[in-house]
């Protein structure tokens, strides 16, 4: 049976006088997933978010989570989400623990429990030890972990997290996603935005967002094929590579081929996992010797930038 | 149970956000203390001195006299320079270096003499309306004083003179009885003789009628005229023929005029100079139980004032202080009500003025021994009433500034505003009806009534206001909850 989508957005167009900020967007999210919003800063992922939470009604279209209108959310449907603002919105004169517990009362937990998912949260982000600082004395990355904690205090079932990893160090940028990891396993939706666009892969779908329009919408994989129009081998060659180019050109297997540099090759083939054994295997009959041949995970900036042509050309020709 | 939590938080954090800034809760607690210690200590009700140069001409003996009343005429008036230079006199006052210069005119014997008042012109150089009726009022008493000491000099003297009047009284008064004997003995030669005399004496007091007026009363005095009776009696005795009874008559009237006139001398005589003065003086009786001086009837006053100040600048500033730091954002995200949200505000806010307000009691009634006459819970109602009202005030400000400094700015107005309308230096009855509207709407206005009725008075305050503020609180409250909605809504 098919799941019902916990998050829908339907032609969904946002105004800011004569600014628009997100035109048109249309997605449909089933429960259970990590979702990476991507885009370049002023894209608008925060403006989607924003109206996904309720804090903001669309100019046109509709939203809809868990089945409604956020803007007409009672306090339970509240209670099951978790909003994280990409500023820090926390008393900084209070100290940790004091606006931990704030959030915590605001999210009507009970006080034993409260005591506990205050413990439990802060020793996830890596704050118990810092619990009686005031929230000013922290670092930037240290407040986006305790913004971070109060909006996972109430364990919601949906969690819009904008920006999380802003301000982190790479091995606390990858901590932070570990958590939405396990998060995402324990059955809990993730909404994240990030600028960081390497993040992506850590998602298990990706929605790329360029001046305000969904470019794409897909798994991390589907969408560095489709950017690409398929898998990519590379080959390194210290030898003559003009032979390696010819050869390439002759197999059935490989659709496309870009010369990357003096010895190096990038062919682009339908499902590299077939592919490559076979590639190599034909090199090695023709006799020539590769340095390596190994499929490429081109990074994802290059996978956007593609993306983001791609769709330029495709609205230029409609 | 969730509300009740919600709520909770909001209280905790609010408490908790003043108790971690040491500044701001100095300035809470020590601020209003000091305010309220400060006026209690600094406030001396009576008017500035105002110094004086007197101008008068030189040498002249009558102008010299009254140089020197003024100079006795003491505080507020204090004479630094007597000179008979005008215009050095006007420099000083132009330079601020003295507040007022009197000029007494020359030939003040003269003026007098001629029947008319003789003028001092006193010069000031104020501008504050104020400042000049207290000026006037001033000059008004100093010269009043003056009069008074003229007069009873003048009094005194003629008390002094009256006792040649008496003799002469008395002398007539035996001539008569010698007159009545000379006729019993049928001697009226001798009767004659005396009765010369008695003419001459009678034309000498002729005046003295007018002591035995009476100036509260409406009756004129009985005419009387020794002269006329003393030449009727001598013509009467000039006559041989003359009735014994008519004569007897005569003598009678005269008899009873000269015991009446003597009476009324020897009486105007006892009388004090000062008495003559200033025949009335009054004394004023409070019927109230307790006669505060000025300290004690302004500090409930006073009081009020802090209160309502606090309130409103504390609550102004929350939901604006909220909305700039973005936690507003927050609070549309979480399941949280803004009723939940004032609520909490409220009750923080509500007890950290409630402790304040009752360490500012006690400084009234221990430090400057103001007495709590009314029962302390009538007390805790009117001043429950006052916070609620100024709390509500300062939300319904939050609501609508859309910066700190929008709201600080209408939080000052508000004060400004109280100074002026809530009665706290001008009488309410003294504005027009649509200001009055003003001055009900401030909590203020509200306070200072039921605070001194409870406080000064021993009585239970005023119902209907203490009603009329709870109605405002609430008012304002649901107004500011309809605001805050709308900002919870957002767009």
């Amino acid at each position: 049976m098919p799941q019902e989508p916990i998050i829908v957005l339907d032609s969904v167009t946002r105004h800011f006088g004569r600014t628009t900020a997100v035109r048109n967007l249309s997605l449909s999210i089933e429960a259970g997933q990590l979702i990476g919003l991507v885009g370049p800063s002023g894209c608008g992922k925060t403006t989607t978010v924003r109206m996904l939470c309720g804090i903001l009604p669309p100019s046109e279209g509709t939203v809809r989570v868990f089945g409604k209108d956020p803007l007409r959310f009672d306090c339970a449907d509240r209670v099951r989400i978790g909003y994280l603002p990409q500023h820090f919105l926390l008393y900084p004169n209070l100290s940790v623990a004091a606006n931990i517990r704030f959030v915590a009362g605001l999210y009507g937990l009970g006080l034993r429990q409260r005591r506990q998912r205050i413990r439990e949260v802060l020793e996830l982000v890596e704050l118990w030890p810092e619990r009686s600082k005031q929230a000013s004395e922290l670092s930037g990355g240290m407040q986006r972990r305790l913004a971070l904690a109060a909006t996972l205090l109430h364990d919601p079932e949906l969690l819009f997290l904008d920006e999380p990893t802003v301000g982190q160090d790479p091995i606390l940028r990858r901590k932070i996603w570990e958590w939405l990891r396990s998060l995402e396993r324990r059955g809990r939706t993730l909404f994240v935005t990030t600028h960081y666009v390497t993040d992506a892969e850590m998602c298990t779908r990706v929605a790329l967002m360029d001046l305000g329009r969904l470019i794409a919408f897909d798994t991390p994989e589907r969408l560095r094929r489709r950017a690409f129009g398929g898998d990519m081998i590379e080959v390194i060659a210290r030898q003559d590579i003009h032979a390696f180019l010819r050869s390439l050109e002759r197999m059935r297997e490989v659709r496309a081929i870009q010369v990357r540099s003096q010895d190096r090759l990038t062919a682009i083939v339908d499902d590299a996992g077939k592919a490559l054994p076979e590639i190599a295997s034909s090199l090695r009959s023709e006799g020539l010797t590769p340095d390596s041949v190994r499929e490429a995970q081109p990074p994802f900036e290059d996978v956007f930038e593609r993306l983001i042509r791609q769709h330029n050309r495709q609205e230029r020709r409609t | 149970m969730k509300p009740i939590y919600r709520i909770l938080a909001f209280i905790g954090k609010e408490i908790h956000s003043i108790l971690v800034q040491p500044q701001l809760l100095l300035l809470l607690v020590a601020g209003p203390f000091a305010v309220l210690l400060a006026f209690g200590l600094g406030y001396r009700p009576s008017g500035p001195e105002l110094r004086t140069i007197v101008v008068q001409p030189p040498s002249a003996e009558q102008e010299q006299a009254v140089g020197r009343y003024l100079e006795g005429v003491g505080r507020p008036l204090h004479v630094v320079e007597r000179t008979s230079d005008l215009s050095a006199a006007l420099a000083r006052l132009q330079a601020r270096q003295v507040e007022l210069v009197v000029v007494i005119p020359p030939d003040v014997r003269e003026t007098l003499l001629e029947g008319r008042n003789v003028q001092l012109v006193f010069y000031h150089n104020a501008i504050d309306p104020t400042r000049i009726g207290y000026i006037t009022a001033v000059v008004d008493g100093a010269t009043s004083q003056i009069n008074r000491a003229i007069v009873r000099q003048v009094v005194g003297e003629q008390q002094a003179s009256a006792a040649d009047y008496e003799r002469v009284l008395v002398d007539l008064q035996d001539a008569l009885g010698q007159i009545r004997s000379a006729l019993q003995e049928n001697d009226r030669p001798r009767a004659r003789e005396i009765s010369q005399a008695v003419r001459l004496n009678s034309g000498l007091v002729a005046g003295l009628s007018l002591l035995g007026s009476d100036p509260l009363s409406t009756e004129p005095p009985p005419a009387t005229d020794l002269a006329q009776q003393a030449r009727e009696l001598d013509a009467l005795l000039a006559e041989p023929e003359s009735d014994a009874a008519a004569l007897d008559q005569s003598l009678a009237r005269m008899q009873e005029d000269t015991d009446r006139m003597l009476e009324a001398l020897r009486r105007t005589r006892r009388i004090p100079p000062d008495v003559f003065v200033a025949p009335l003086v009054w004394d004023v009786q409070g019927v109230s139980t307790y006669q505060p001086g000025y300290v004690a009837y302004h500090s409930p006053t006073v009081l009020a004032l802090l209160i309502q100040h606090l309130g409103i600048t504390l609550a102004a500033l929350s939901l604006v202080d909220e909305r700039s730091a973005g936690a507003i954002e927050l609070f549309r995200a979480a399941p949280v009500r803004a009723p939940e949200v004032l609520i909490g505000k409220f009750a923080a806010y509500l007890l950290l003025i409630a402790v304040t307000s009752a360490g500012l009691v006690g400084l009234l009634t221990v430090a400057l021994h103001v007495p709590l006459l009314g029962d302390w819970r009538w007390l805790i109602a009117v001043l429950a009433a006052l916070i609620a009202h100024s709390l509500s005030l300062g939300f319904l400000i939050s609501a609508l500034a859309n910066s700190r400094s929008q709201a600080i700015q209408m939080s000052m107005l508000v004060l400004l505003g109280s100074i002026f309308f809530s009665g706290f230096f001008v009488p309410l009855q003294d504005f027009a009806l649509p200001v009055r509207v003003l001055s009900f709407s401030l909590p203020v206005t509200y306070g200072i009534e039921t605070l001194q009725q409870v406080v000064l008075r021993g009585e239970p305050p005023y119902l209907p206001y203490v009603g009329i503020t709870a109605i405002w609180a609430i008012g304002l409250w649901i107004v500011s909850v309809r605001l805050l909605r709308r900002l919870f809504v957002g767009g």
